[in-house]
């Protein structure tokens, strides 16, 4: 019996060995031509299938079947927390209207915003990295729950009459979603039409568009805005690397405890916000000293200094970000905290990690200088 | 100087081994065999080896009687010296991989 499923899983991971790249094919071939040397029964079975994890690795399939199943769940979700707004209140209910539109707008803007820059690469597809891909799918996850909270915030009459009250205005609402649509579309044509011109200019016109929406329409412009930063900062075409990535996650621990708790627990959300500014802005810095050391040296000093206050910078705003949208996806009254925590973060990682690339820079210089004489 | 890579706590096992008998071409069950590493995770280490010209690898020359040819694996000498480089800084790092041959001693008495 195992002889027999022995011998079928030879015949199988050969065929499958075929969807690895030219190049990487005769490793399968390699571990195959092994399995007459191993002990008949699990050990061979065990081999066998040791072979079929390396045909899963080496083409990728594991990491774009993970990634896959992800975004099928994330679409599930998304379908269910429209299915909730749907039902969760009765057509009597004016508030109710109101909620299925900024559900629907969020939901619309996970499925919208990759397909219409799809061949832009702006935001999608996502960049070779795990951490992309988990902060990807994470981030599509926490919009989920604030849909979710807003759907749960109306059922129980609104949170101190932030969220959940008012009359639905159809004028604000057709244009708040008018000025969003035309926030991305009309960057995305000018570019189209004068492909030359610097991207810097068109991000701006993106910023005030979703400005503008926000002020029509906030948690309609925020979801959006949100869905639009995470699906551009993951994106291949994204200056983010894999090492800011993993260090601004790790590091966005801290404030997504306190953005969460704290405003409970104090009671308060100005003293709150304070202090989970504070902290973003401490752990955005400690983010920001480690990518800058995480910088090769393969440039030339000054390429060198840049690089590293870059990527801290990048790290620190990250931690932020991620922290206070850990707190936005906690309870939609929160979702001020990751603006608050960008920003800080932001300002604690591009501080520490210029600091740091000064310093490293003096000691290179200063090993340099001690150097000097004994090359002489 | 010999160059400063960092390498898993597995792939250094794999290096080990290797370093032991440099100028010998190993094959995976060997190697497998000596590491405790199950095909899953030592083909995968050694493909990333040869990626980075740390490991040569090429078929037998003659095909030998009643078995198929065996993929072959050596240290090339940019490997050798990234592998010593990288076992010498391990802190109390053991001369042989310690499980294989606890496994080895414990199938010999038995």
């Amino acid at each position: 019996m195992t002889a027999r499923l022995a011998s079928a899983l030879t015949r199988t991971l050969a065929e499958a060995a075929r969807l690895l790249p030219a190049d990487k094919r005769p490793w399968a071939e390699a571990l195959q031509a092994e399995t007459d040397q191993i002990p008949a029964g699990g050990p061979r079975l065990v081999w066998l299938a040791g072979g079929f994890w390396l045909i899963a690795k080496e083409s990728g399939m594991a990491r774009r079947i993970g990634y896959w199943v992800g975004i099928a769940g994330m679409g599930a979700a998304a379908a269910w927390v429209v299915w909730l707004s749907w039902r969760a209140a009765g057509p009597a209910d004016p508030e109710s209207v109101t909620d299925r539109v900024r559900v629907r707008v969020g939901a619309g803007a996970l499925a919208a915003l990759p397909w219409v820059a799809r061949g832009r690469s702006l935001f999608g597809p996502v960049a070779d990295s795990g951490v992309a891909r988990l902060v990807r799918i994470g981030g599509c996850a926490a919009i989920c729950a604030m849909g979710l909270g807003v759907v749960r915030a109306d059922r129980h009459g609104g949170i101190n009459g932030i969220i959940g009250s008012g009359k639905v205005s159809w004028l604000r609402e057709a244009a708040g979603l008018a000025v969003l649509i035309g926030a991305f579309a009309v960057p995305l044509v000018l570019r189209a039409r004068r492909p030359q011109s610097e991207p810097g200019g068109y991000w701006m016109l993106v910023v005030a568009g979703v400005f503008a929406a926000f002020v029509l329409v906030p948690m309609q412009a925020f979801a959006v805005g949100v869905a639009a930063l995470i699906f551009a900062a993951t994106s291949r075409r994204s200056p983010v690397t894999a090492a800011s990535w993993t260090v601004g996650l790790i590091a966005s621990l801290p404030t997504a405890v306190a953005a969460c708790a704290l405003p409970f627990v104090l009671g308060n959300l100005f003293s709150a916000m304070f202090i989970v500014a504070l902290v973003a802005a401490v752990s955005g810095g400690c983010a920001g000293a480690v990518a800058a050391r995480l910088v090769p040296e393969a440039v030339s000093p000054d390429e060198l200094r840049a690089a590293r206050t870059r990527e801290g910078a990048q790290a620190g705003a990250i931690a932020g970000t991620i922290g206070g949208l850990a707190a936005a996806a906690f309870s939609p009254i929160l979702g001020e905290m990751m603006i608050l925590g960008m920003l800080a973060g932001l300002a604690g990682g591009a501080l520490v990690a210029s600091v740091t690339a000064h310093l490293r820079a003096r000691s290179t210089t200063a090993d340099l200088s001690a150097l000097q004489p004994e090359l002489r | 100087m010999a160059p400063r890579v960092k390498f898993s706590a597995q792939t250094l096992v794999v290096l080990r081994a290797l370093v032991a008998e440099p100028s010998r071409w190993r094959h995976g069950y060997d190697l497998a065999s000596e590491t405790g590493l199950k095909s899953g995770s030592l083909y995968p280490i050694l493909v990333r080896l040869a990626d980075r010209e740390l490991v040569d690898a090429r078929w037998e020359e003659e095909q030998p009687a009643g078995r198929p040819r065996r993929h072959l694996y050596r240290l090339t000498d940019h490997g050798m010296a990234a592998a010593s480089a990288a076992l010498a800084a391990q802190p109390g790092a053991a001369p042989a991989p310690a499980r294989a041959a606890v496994r080895r001693l414990a199938g010999e008495s038995s």
